[in-house]
């Protein structure tokens, strides 16, 4: 599945208005070393990914994060720095519920 | 470095039918859209085997419909039974003792008040047909509140099943205001081999078991004739937090990243 994945934007960054399909975002795309799938407790709605860059992965200026299979693009209003001194651990948690209107 | 970020989105469905006679001509037009409950069991089955190993894949709980001739409620209300409860701590009592809950009700749902803010709390524990526990503290004082029955999993008398559509899906998007996808599917039962009055639908991954969502018709159903259609069609709201500037929560060792940004799904 091409779209579990995290990934760090590097070079140039845009996050269009809305995303259904494909990337969530444009911009040099610096894919995780692994990613790690939390388990699942039923009735919390809720799931945790998180993906981690090795030290030899995804160096330079962060200017933002993606996460493709949950369509988020975050951009950071610093961007940042990672070295290959440097390991990244990014958790997203995606929670989901029903609509009530009483 | 660790960054965490958090997302919620929220489902909606709606729902209506229609009979046609056995030559495909309409024997009663489109009924108005009516919502429908979204259950626990559904949520649940977004994530696992079903869905994906990771997925949270909304489409899948559009595959198949089921029609039955249960009438177990799905909601009641304060109001219909002429009463209001109270919330302190844990304990939710109903006002003047009068009787409202059942001990069916655990695993339920209450949502206190008008409209979509109010508080949602689940019953843990039946204690009398006037008091019941709750999973989290509150306070409410004479307060109107829906009981919804959300641990419900399947429908009550299930007659038959069917992932058979008589149109072609159709997925909106719209990015004004609250975000959101939209899916929409057409669902067509086999003509009815005898007189059937349908009191309940549901929704969901398979033809026969567990549901996403239930229905309970209004008033006395839907009556179909020998050799008549149902059709009905389903509609499920999935809103998306997106377009707003969010912060996202960091955890730099040592460090001051600032993460503050715009944030889209």
């Amino acid at each position: 599945m091409v779209s579990s994945s995290m990934t760090l934007i590097t070079g140039s960054m845009t996050i269009p208005t809305l995303i259904t399909t494909g990337s969530p975002v444009t911009g040099t795309r610096n894919d995780n070393s692994s990613l790690t799938i939390g388990s699942y407790s039923p009735g919390t709605f809720s799931r945790t990914r998180t993906g981690h860059w090795s030290i030899s992965v995804g160096n330079g200026t962060i200017l933002g994060i993606a996460d493709t299979f949950q369509r988020i693009g975050l951009k950071f209003t610093t961007p940042v720095v990672k070295d290959n001194q440097h390991t990244l651990d990014i958790t997203s948690t995606l929670s989901w519920q029903r609509v009530l209107t009483n | 470095m660790k960054i965490s970020f958090l997302d919620l989105v929220g489902a909606a469905g709606h729902y209506r039918t229609r009979i046609k006679n056995a030559d495909h001509t309409i024997a009663r037009d489109w009924s108005d859209w009516r919502k429908n409950l979204i259950l626990d069991s559904g949520l649940n089955s977004l994530v696992g085997p079903l869905s994906g190993f990771n997925s949270v894949n909304w489409s899948t709980m559009l595959v198949a419909a089921q029609m039955g001739t249960g009438n177990l409620a799905v909601q009641k209300d304060t109001t219909a039974a002429g009463v209001t409860i109270s919330q302190t701590g844990t304990a939710v009592t109903v006002d003047g003792g009068a009787n409202f809950f059942a001990s069916t009700d655990v695993g339920a749902l209450i949502k206190y008040d008008l409209g979509s803010a109010g508080q949602e709390v689940y019953i843990t524990a039946f204690i009398s047909a006037s008091a019941v526990t709750v999973s989290a503290t509150g306070s409410h004082t004479s307060a109107f509140a829906v009981v919804y029955q959300v641990q419900q999993t399947a429908l009550q008398t299930r007659v038959s099943g069917t992932t058979s559509t008589f149109e072609a899906d159709v997925v909106t998007t719209s990015a004004v205001g609250t975000p959101f996808k939209r899916f929409k599917r057409g669902f067509q039962f086999p003509a009815v081999g005898s007189n059937l009055t349908v009191k309940e639908l549901g929704f969901g991954w398979q033809a026969s078991g567990g549901v996403f969502s239930r229905v309970v018709l209004a008033g006395t159903g839907d009556a179909l004739i020998t050799g008549q259609i149902y059709e009905v069609e389903y509609v499920l709201t999935v809103f998306i937090p997106g377009g707003a500037a969010q912060v996202a929560v960091s955890d730099v060792s040592g460090g001051t990243w600032n993460t503050a940004g715009n944030y889209i799904v």
